[in-house]
């Protein structure tokens, strides 16, 4: 299956500078969620954690085992390193949200697609994303 | 940890090399270079993975696995390509309503040429690869021209390609500053960044051969034409080097460009040159 990696269908090419529109709010957003996140109850986390898990190996989503190994995923990729022990390497969450928004900023040569800038993701999506990553 | 880091060592080169390639040169600003070009290009490739001889990198995927290579040395016994190739024998010396073959179009009646296409076309003043010439032959015939994607495309270039095996890629850039300007087109195109996914085609061919992305192998961007076309399983059937620039684009959410189009010719051309001097090996089978 060809398709391996990402879904098939073809969108057409976003500009570079939406990131100057998805900015200026994404601090508020992510400090808010966390806080959300914080203060959720054990349950309301957990569904947190269970979407986010979805939201990262799903095809037409995160897609993230196409380059990360995962625990709990298969045929995972080998151009990412592996994902875990992430909430000692990046106690902050803001951290692990920026590196799914744009890794490029980190780093302007990764292959990693920027899916908060290029809205393959929402911030809503991400931030499920990353209670899954703290839990790997 | 160890194999992050040389993750990130070898990106970081590759974006040295993408970046040698890519930036405009700071003193000779307005100065194409096709031949430090390629030889920047190949001894990257070389540099990156000095155990794989250098006639192998045109074996695609293959190349950076021995798992891999085994079982395609195993497949090669009854390969894949096979019907293709016998059915672009025969359309090959079947004869067009006027009489005419495809012999007549090409130098040598087409036989053992793969190597030098695509070519540099100074009355056109544009790149012409194997397929648009076969179908430009087609037409000037008084014939319908074919889908560049598979089939009987397919099968012609196979058959084109099988009679060439072994010769060295002999890719000319004529001093004219158009067909520079294609080579220099074609390299940039192929070092853009583009679709939501923000891939170039270096990103995966460059950056990355060897990585697995899922279950699939990444081809290395050096001789990544010489095999063309391909056997795929995933397609089950064959498919030209215009399948694959579209295929390659539409998967990673870029939009893809039409078959031929100016732009994949020049990406051809670029990909092609600095393979200079490694054999053409297609036909080619894949998993
Ligand atoms: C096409 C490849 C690719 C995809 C898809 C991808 N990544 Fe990455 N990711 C990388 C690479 C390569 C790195 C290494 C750092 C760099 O390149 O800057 C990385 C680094 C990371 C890191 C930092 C890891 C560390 O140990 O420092 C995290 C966290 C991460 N990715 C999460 C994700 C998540 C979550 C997804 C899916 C939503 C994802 N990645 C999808 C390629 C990818
Ligand atoms: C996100 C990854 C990705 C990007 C970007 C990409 N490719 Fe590919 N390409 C693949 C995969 C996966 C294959 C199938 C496995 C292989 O052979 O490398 C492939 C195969 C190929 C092949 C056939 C190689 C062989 O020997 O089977 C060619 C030629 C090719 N790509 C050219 C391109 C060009 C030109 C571009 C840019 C327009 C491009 N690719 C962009 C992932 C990519």
């Amino acid at each position: 299956m060809e398709r391996f990696y990402f879904a098939i269908e073809i969108i057409d090419i976003t500009p570079r500078n939406d990131a100057l529109t998805a900015f200026s709010r994404t601090p508020v957003l992510f400090i808010l969620l966390a806080i959300a996140a914080g203060l959720a109850s054990p349950a309301w986390a957990q569904s947190a954690v269970a979407d986010g898990q979805k939201l990262a190996f799903d095809r037409g989503k995160g897609n993230c085992l196409t380059c990360h190994v995962i625990r709990g995923g298969d045929l995972p990729g080998t151009i990412g390193p592996e994902l875990r022990d992430l909430k000692a390497k990046y106690p902050d969450r803001n951290e692990l949200a920026a590196i799914i928004f744009d890794e490029t900023k980190r780093n302007p040569q990764t292959m990693m697609p920027p899916f908060g800038r290029n809205r393959i993701l929402t911030e809503q999506e991400i931030s499920a994303i990353v209670d899954f990553l703290q839990t790997l | 940890m160890k194999a992050r880091a040389s993750i990130l060592l070898g990106s970081l080169s590759a974006a040295l090399v993408a970046f040698a390639l890519t930036s405009p040169r700071v003193v000779a600003a307005d100065k194409v270079d096709p031949v430090a070009d390629a030889r920047a290009f190949q001894n990257f490739f070389f540099q990156k993975f000095p155990t794989v001889k250098h006639e192998d990198f045109v074996n695609g995927p293959y190349s950076m696995n021995e798992d891999m290579k085994r079982q395609w040395q195993e497949k090669e016994e009854f390969p894949p390509y096979e019907f293709a190739l016998d059915a672009g024998k025969e359309m090959f010396a079947t004869p067009f309503k006027n009489g005419k073959t495809y012999a007549d179009c090409f130098p040598n009646g087409g036989i053992g040429i793969r190597q030098n296409y695509p070519y540099f076309d100074d009355k056109e003043g544009k790149v012409v690869t194997l397929e648009l010439a076969l179908n430009r032959c087609r037409e000037a015939n008084g014939e319908a021209p074919y889908s560049y994607v598979k089939d009987e495309m397919a099968s012609l270039t196979a058959y084109m390609a099988f009679t060439s095996r072994g010769k060295p890629m002999d890719i000319k850039i004529p001093d004219d500053p158009r067909a520079l300007a294609a080579f220099e087109n074609g390299k940039r195109y192929f070092y853009t960044r583009r679709g939501q996914m923000n891939f170039s085609c270096a990103s995966c061919h460059v950056q990355s051969p060897g990585e697995r992305i899922r279950a699939e192998i990444l081809a290395p961007a050096l001789g990544i034409l010489n095999a063309m076309p391909i056997y795929r399983s995933e397609w089950s059937g064959m498919g030209t080097t215009s399948r694959r620039f579209v295929t390659c684009n539409s998967q990673t959410r870029a939009v893809p460009l039409e078959p031929q189009a100016d732009e994949y010719r020049d990406v051809e051309y670029f990909l092609s040159y600095v393979a200079n001097g490694l054999p053409i090996s297609g036909p080619g089978a894949r998993p």
